[in-house]
């Protein structure tokens, strides 16, 4: 019974996030929160473009769930 | 401020149906603790996931974090808003929701105290009933303040009177019926008030000629509109949606929630339902209203508070018919927060310190009346400081949801998924997670919005630390947590 919780869908989706989410803070807004892109900061593009994502992950995590809980 | 006839119709009538709701569901709520607590854990995908979102979506959401949007731009109040909420219900679909709904379910218990009793012992329950009830029942105060306002837009009368009503009239509802008819009067409301902040944000950015038009006028009086603030450390823009996040993945009235759905899978799915809806509301509609808010009202917002950008885009550009359901929507954030926040007070004094303390031996029913009154004494109470506080109604909410997530998020998180997490962890992360942020919040000396990413830190290291240097948890403890993320069925 492989039942890893590095291996779990939450663990890896939500890290996989927060990494990004970080990443976004450190490249958008500490290197150059300046950066612009149709009028809004490059930051706020990169806020909301990872919303979307996250929302995206919970669908796909779902089936990917069930099968780790089985293991 | 004169009695406005057509929307007061409107509002009596959406308060009528409401309490006929709560009124239907009274005997089936009359069961039992699963009925009345965890809504007899049959709700679907829809009903919960909207009934999520009204949770989460206050009065604090129309009347004072849209004020943000005035005061400080629309990417520091609707991006940190939307990017906060969503990725927070993401967060706690992802790593929460499953375990905690299977946790109720195996268990019979509806609390998130339950859950650290039985993960991190007695102490660590304890005390986190006493700071939730605490906290939550600060939490109505500034949601009390929101309503009164919308009542004393609609009705003409005095601020105290205003408050006095809504107060009284959620009151009334949620010693009704409970969870049951607290789950289906949410998502009444939480229809209601996605279509009117979508709605109002729709119409504005029409009456204006577009986006780009409306944009360009309001930038005149808030040139930050769509920039970083000035007056805003750089921080702020990381602490508030993480702030908010970190909130949602441990704030009890909204984990209570999870203990309704149908299944574990279809809670999950109903928290993918409530990010989309979050992420929706937030920034759509807080870039048409709050932006017109700005060119409508200006001198208002400047002298009178940025509260009240949502009322005056409303006043300008609503029908009296669409204003009376607007209102409404308003009232409805009101009162499904609050009620929300009344019944997990409720529960926690129920199940943690009535039946554990004071009568042992008390049947639900009488545990469910000792809670009630409760409820009353709350009701009453946070009237009374709504009437007293002056501060704005977004920067006492931010500090609250911070406060709370300071405490539990790390603790609760460590409790689901580290086996090695132990009682010691547990009590030092809830209470070095408050503690920081506290102290952080009255010295004043961080930049606003920011103290999360100091408690945060300090949280995560009291439960690493404290865990870490003392015993490890039992045997016993650890096929406690592989129970978590183990099907039942």
């Amino acid at each position: 019974m492989d039942r890893s919780l590095w291996k779990n869908p939450g663990i890896v989706l939500s890290l996989l996030l927060m990494v990004l989410w970080i990443a976004s803070w450190i490249v958008f807004l500490g290197c150059d929160p300046e950066a612009r892109m149709t009028g809004l900061p490059l930051f706020a593009w990169a806020q909301i473009i990872l919303s979307v994502l996250g929302v995206l992950a919970t669908l796909v995590a779902i089936p990917m769930f069930e099968k780790w809980e089985r293991r | 401020m004169a009695l406005k006839t057509v929307e007061l119709t409107v509002t009596i009538l959406y308060f009528a149906v409401c309490i006929g709701i709560a009124v239907y569901f009274t005997a089936r709520a009359g069961a039992g603790s699963t009925a009345y607590w965890a809504a007899e854990r049959g709700i679907g995908v829809w009903v919960n996931g909207v009934g999520v979102f009204t949770t989460l979506v206050s009065g604090g959401s129309f009347l004072g974090f849209l004020g943000f949007t005035g005061q400080f731009g629309w990417v520091f109040a609707g991006v940190s808003l939307a990017t906060g909420t969503t990725l927070g219900f993401v967060l706690l679909g992802l790593l929460v929701g499953g375990p905690l709904r299977r946790y109720s379910e195996v268990q019979g218990k509806f609390t998130l105290s339950n859950f650290f009793t039985e993960r991190y012992g007695p102490a660590a329950g304890r005390l986190a009933t006493m700071l939730i009830i605490v906290i939550l029942w600060i939490y109505i105060v500034p949601q009390l303040m929101a309503g009164g306002m919308a009542a004393q837009y609609v009705l003409g009368v005095s601020r105290t009177l205003a408050i006095v009503l809504v107060g009284a009239v959620i009151l009334v509802y949620v010693l009704l019926g409970g969870m049951l008819s607290v789950t289906w009067t949410d998502f009444v409301q939480g229809i209601l008030k996605f279509a009117m902040m979508i709605g109002l944000s729709w119409v504005a950015i029409d009456t204006y000629g577009g986006l780009g038009p409306l944009i360009e006028k309001a930038t005149v009086e808030q040139p930050s509109l769509m920039s970083l603030h000035p007056k805003l450390s750089p921080w702020a823009y990381v602490g508030l949606p993480l702030g908010i996040a970190v909130f949602i993945t441990s704030s009890p009235h909204t984990i209570m929630r999870l203990f309704t759905a149908r299944s574990v899978r279809k809670g999950r799915a109903a928290l993918s339902l409530t990010a989309a809806l979050c992420l929706v509301f937030h920034l759509f509609g807080y870039l048409g209203v709050g932006t017109a808010a700005l060119v409508i009202a200006p001198d208002v917002l400047r002298t009178k508070g940025y509260d009240k950008s949502f009322l005056e885009v409303m006043d300008a550009l609503f029908s009296p018919l669409l204003r009376g359901l607007a209102i409404s929507a308003i009232l409805a954030a009101v009162m499904s927060t609050t009620a929300g926040i009344l019944l997990t007070v409720g529960a926690e004094f129920s199940v943690n310190v009535y039946k554990r303390f004071m009568r042992r031996e008390a049947t639900d029913r009488e545990a469910i009346r000792a809670s009630q009154i409760l409820m009353l004494v709350i009701g009453i109470s946070t009237v009374v400081g709504a009437l007293a506080v002056k501060e704005s109604i977004g920067k006492l909410i931010a500090m609250l949801v911070m406060a709370m997530g300071s405490a539990f998020s790390v603790p609760l998180l460590a409790g689901i998924w580290w086996k090695r997490a132990n009682a010691v962890g547990g009590v030092l992360g809830i209470v070095g997670g408050l503690a920081s942020y506290l102290a952080a919040h009255w010295s004043g000396r961080l930049p606003a919005f920011t103290e999360i990413l100091v408690a945060f830190p300090v949280s995560l290291l009291g439960v690493v630390v404290g865990s870490l240097l003392s015993a490890r948890p039992s045997f016993e403890k650890a096929q406690f947590v592989e129970a978590l993320h183990t099907p039942t069925d």
